[in-house]
């Protein structure tokens, strides 16, 4: 088709355009800051529920690694490092291999991903209470 | 932030945290997303579509990557994909009607016919009429409809067109002369 009726074509699209209510576009912003709050909001109460559960966790997870470590003869290699140095530069290899084996593996990833998620958490509602005063205090200043 | 802030500088500031820089890009959209909404569903579902579509848009924004298309071509995919979901469900489109990319039967046709001859001057004077044209477009197959309007309506080229429908360039171009002829058929009619 030619250049000139394209043009045209054109022309007649733009010309039969709907228009929208004029206050369409104010009431998606609001529509989405509202979905944004609450977003927010839902994620604010979950970090705060994983927080105060990995918090609580650890609290037993702790003992659990204490007593695992007590059994484990962790202290015990420990003390030989600090009493006995000669020994340790001759066997080093040794007692690395042993003190490696001798550590309860699973106690300490569980205490470390409590402690993980813990901080995590704690960071995220941190931030997010950070930005909710940033807002209120941006409010009260409109 | 002034007016003629091209839309990959407006995404950039909401990006470093200017949330009021979505506001812009609602105003400055809503028009165009509900009339291309409007003219492939109808007016009365077009703002839950524009309004779905956005909502999108906010969730994807910080994946949009400009090297791999235009801000324009990505928020008209959306809208595209937003609309063929919202007719599924209502069950008012017909499934062969969008997925077919066929028309066997006038291709031959539409090869035939002189690239001055797709729509003649009497077709281009009833067009004329606002209402007419909206009316004719409602009579339209969908996919030719899609085509017409991102290329007379949002003046998109067809290489812009191919990539919010997925298509290769010359199926746009062959569904763009196909479209004009059926528009041809419609009037005469």
């Amino acid at each position: 088709m030619e250049n000139n009726k394209q043009q045209k074509l054109a022309e007649f699209f733009q010309k039969a355009k709907y228009e929208p209510e004029r206050d369409a576009a104010p009431h998606i912003w609001q529509m989405i800051i509202t979905r944004e709050k609450h977003v927010d909001q839902l994620k604010l109460w979950v970090f705060s529920v994983a927080s105060f559960v990995s918090l609580a966790g650890l609290v037993p997870a702790i003992n659990i690694l204490l007593r695992d470590l007590t059994k484990s003869g962790l202290y015990e290699y420990l003390s030989l490092i600090f009493e006995n140095g000669n020994s340790i530069a001759s066997y080093w290899k040794e007692l690395a291999f042993s003190l490696a084996q001798s550590l309860p593996t699973m106690s300490i990833i569980f205490t470390l991903s409590l402690v993980f998620v813990f901080f995590l958490s704690l960071r995220y509602v941190m931030k997010q209470v950070g930005k909710n005063q940033f807002i209120n205090l941006t409010t009260l200043a409109v | 932030m002034p007016n003629d802030i091209n839309d990959e500088e407006i995404i950039l500031s909401y990006k470093n945290g200017d949330e009021e820089a979505f506001k812009i890009l609602i105003n400055k959209y809503t028009s165009p997303l509900y009339n291309f909404t409007a003219r492939l569903s109808n007016k009365n579902d077009a703002m839950d579509i524009v309004q779905e579509t956005f909502i999108k848009i906010w969730k994807n924004i910080k994946n949009f990557d400009s090297s791999k298309a235009s801000f324009k071509t990505w928020i008209f995919t959306i809208a595209r994909n937003s609309t063929t979901d919202f007719l599924r469900k209502k069950r008012s489109l017909l499934f062969s009607d969008m997925e077919k990319d066929g028309d066997e039967n006038i291709t031959s046709f539409a090869e035939n016919i002189p690239a001055e001859d797709l729509l003649p001057d009497l077709a281009l004077q009833k067009l004329q009429d606002s209402e007419f044209l909206n009316k004719t477009l409602e009579q339209l197959r969908f996919d030719y409809r899609e085509v017409l309007i991102l290329h007379y309506q949002e003046e998109m080229t067809f290489e812009d067109i191919g990539k919010v429908l997925d298509k290769p360039l010359n199926t746009v171009k062959s569904q763009h002369r196909r479209a004009l002829i059926e528009l041809r058929k419609i009037i005469s009619s």
